[in-house]
């Protein structure tokens, strides 16, 4: 079982990460899913599940507009690294809480990095599935790395420029 | 120059402490060696053939004497004694060892230094001219711009993992002497006749396997919004730019690919959303940036005096006279002169200097110029602030030094990456190469009289020689397994940009001497009255180039 750090803090999993392509969404009955885009828009466009029961997977190459007429009544968006040298997703996680407002939680999933938590933190990422072998202490040691930085971001709407005494 | 305040030290004592408990954590075997890769390349650190390297940041090419003397010093206690200039202003160490390197970064923070971003797939240090603040044709002086540019860049959480590096460049003088048409970005200081000042952007400019020259998205952009819309160009790359193959990865390839129009109206449409930020620039950030270059504490002197005086002292002595024609520029102040040290001395590789010459240069930049100096991307150092008067007792210094070689500007001030001697990405050696031309061409009355050339050689397509800009560009090739080179002609850095044309088939190492002087035999046979190296070429073209150096011997 993967661990969870959310808010800075060690948690229990509610959600199940759908990956099977041929998942039926008859399994939908009872739980907190999330699901690969189409899978979710087939979902919903079936009544599969009530909307707070249902999270969506994006892919680093998937427009995180297509989220746009969902993100309202949308619990999770999980953000999924294909590879940790792909950097789409922080420029995703960073439009869904800038330009969309989304309020849920963004959770990194997949093959991202210890030493990309902080940055993740940065861009709007609240939430994180560690990888597998990562330590909880030193994963959590990692999201503080920096007591201070030098752009507006997620956290932090002012660049330090506006801050300086 | 800057200097740090509490902020800038704690980020950069915190970006040390942070690598070495990564390293620690890959010495230990907790962290897998392609994790281990992009945080130490984004600080600093190659795996090179025979040892690390670890370049270290010189934003836009400032240095002051104490920095100065902590590299002597880490060129002493962690190196073999010496380090190199390079081809982007910034300092290379070649032999560190890899659990050294956080005690090498920590004593770098210390002086208000890094190696933040020096490589790696992120943006890297900001470049400009490095007579930034003295240029006689300067519009804006641009390094308060690049100081901003740097700590917007400095651990940017969104930009740490693009398709592939990022490089920035920016030109506040007429003649741009930053290249910034082959940057990723290139950004021009313009001031409007109302006198609002504002940059020309340009975007997509680049060199390695694909050289392309950078095209104008913006012709007019305020200055309060440089960071926005940094922000905008850089966010539709990452989410635009191919990740599939790392040879059509950079910007260059995607806005070929979408058109410069469709670019730039995506980018205009992601700065709408972003332009009114937080980010946008305060009046008070921007004097706080320029209070940190205002000018020193120039004496006055006389025009009249001064030259009158150096002709005199020229004329008594025709080596100093030689010196000064070629390594010292014009100043905007009257009385004072920019010096350039040539790093181009006949057996030395090009942009290498040992400790002792580093101190040197700290100790003479305390002497004739207010404790600063600047690396140049012709791997040369500038003492920018020197008082033309005490131009004769420094050239002694720089003589005794190593570093009066009269050679700026010609043909041996050549640009030349490290090459095979040290990189593992090299096809062929350069630094021999460079030697060889260099003795060669060892009269300098000769290499007066051929004027301005500029000869770059890289020993493989990444192009850190930047060999598609010089005059006379020189490409290490590989030819199963044997080392051969290329050569191209015509290519330029400045407001003329040009990309060099090959000449045609690659010769071996031992043919090179032959053949650069059978180019320059063309340029003098055929040159009209006063007329340059680049500007004959243009005239005449390539062929009479080719056929000289492959007409059948008799």
């Amino acid at each position: 079982m993967q661990r969870l750090i959310k808010n800075g803090e060690l948690i229990n999993d509610e959600w199940t990460l759908v990956k099977d392509e041929n998942f039926d969404l008859a399994e939908l009955s009872q739980g907190q899913w999330a699901l690969p885009l189409d899978m979710y828009e087939k979902a919903v466009e079936n009544g599969s599940a009530a909307l707070s029961r249902l999270g969506v997977i994006l892919s680093s190459d998937q427009d995180v507009l297509a989220l746009r007429g969902y993100l309202d009544k949308l619990p999770l968006v999980v953000i999924n690294f294909a590879a940790f040298a792909d950097g789409r997703s922080f420029s995703q996680a960073r439009i869904l809480r800038e330009q969309l407002d989304y309020a849920g939680e963004i959770r990194a999933a997949g093959n991202y990095m210890q030493d990309q938590l902080f940055y993740l933190s940065r861009c709007g990422v609240d939430a994180f599935l560690l990888p597998e072998g990562v330590i909880v202490e030193s994963a959590l040691q990692s999201l503080a790395d920096f007591s201070d930085s030098y752009q507006a971001a997620c956290d932090e709407p002012q660049p330090l420029f506006r801050r300086r005494v | 120059m800057y200097v740090y305040d509490e902020h800038d030290h704690k980020i950069v004592e915190e970006r040390v402490q942070q690598f070495r408990r990564q390293t620690d954590r890959f010495l230990a075997g907790e962290l897998k060696e392609e994790e281990f890769l992009p945080l130490r390349l984004q600080n600093g650190l190659y795996v090179q053939r025979l040892a690390p390297m670890l370049r270290v940041a010189v934003p836009y090419g400032m240095l002051n004497s104490t920095q100065l003397r902590r590299i002597a010093h880490i060129c002493r206690q962690y190196d073999k004694g010496y380090c190199h200039i390079t081809t982007r202003q910034n300092i290379q160490f070649n032999w560190p060892q890899l659990a050294e390197v956080p005690n090498i970064l920590a004593e770098l923070a210390e002086v208000e230094m890094h190696a933040i971003q020096t490589s790696g797939n992120c943006i890297r240090n900001v470049t400009t001219d490095q007579f930034a603040g003295v240029a006689q044709d300067e519009i804006v002086d641009p390094r308060p711009y690049c100081e901003i540019i740097r700590q917007w860049s400095t651990c940017h959480p969104e930009f740490a993992f693009l398709p592939r590096k990022f490089k920035i460049a920016v030109s506040g003088t007429k003649e741009d002497r930053a290249a910034i048409h082959y940057h990723d970005i290139g950004l021009q200081l313009v001031k409007k006749d109302d006198g609002q000042i504002g940059f020309t952007v340009l975007v997509g400019g680049g060199l390695g396997r694909t050289p392309v020259i950078g095209s104008v998205v913006r012709e007019f952009l305020p200055e309060k919004d440089i960071l926005t819309y940094l922000e905008a160009i850089v966010r539709v790359y990452n989410l635009n730019g191919r990740r599939d193959n790392k040879y059509k990865a950079r910007i260059k390839i995607l806005v070929r690919a979408m058109g410069v129009e469709a670019f730039t109206k995506m980018v205009e449409e992601e700065w709408e959303h972003i332009r009114d930020t937080q980010t946008i620039l305060t009046d008070k950030e921007l004097s706080r940036a320029k209070s940190f270059f205002t000018e020193p504490d120039y004496q006055s002197f006389t025009e009249a005096e001064t030259q009158t005086r150096l002709d005199e002292q020229a004329a008594a002595n025709p080596a100093f006279a030689r010196w000064l024609k070629h390594n010292i520029s014009g100043h905007s102040v009257t009385g004072y002169r920019a010096v350039t040290l040539s790093l181009k001395e006949t057996g030395i590789a090009p942009g290498d200097i040992t400790d002792g010459q580093v101190e040197t240069i700290a100790d003479l930049a305390d002497q004739y110029s207010f404790g600063e100096a600047r690396t140049t991307h012709q791997q040369n150092i500038v003492l920018a602030d020197v008082k033309a008067t005490e131009l004769l007792s420094l050239w002694g210094q720089l003589a005794e030094a190593g570093f009066a070689t009269a050679n700026i500007g010609t043909l041996t001030d050549m640009i030349c990456c490290p090459g095979g001697d040290f990189c593992a990405l090299a096809n062929a050696k350069s630094i021999p190469v460079a030697e060889a031309i260099q003795r060669e061409f060892d009269d300098l009355d000769y290499l007066y009289d051929l004027g301005n050339v500029e000869l770059n050689i890289s020993g493989c397509m990444n192009a850190c020689g930047h060999h598609h800009i010089g005059h006379i560009g020189i490409l290490g090739v590989d030819k199963k397994g044997e080392e051969f080179y290329q050569v191209q002609l015509g290519g330029s850095q400045g407001n003329d940009a040009s990309l060099a044309k090959v000449l045609g088939p690659s010769f071996s190492r031992a043919d090179m001497t032959g053949v650069i002087r059978k180019i320059i035999n063309v340029y003098t046979e055929t040159r009209t009255e006063g007329e340059e190296f680049l500007e004959t070429y243009r005239r005449v073209g390539i062929a009479p180039f080719k056929e000289r150096v492959y007409a059948k011997a008799d």
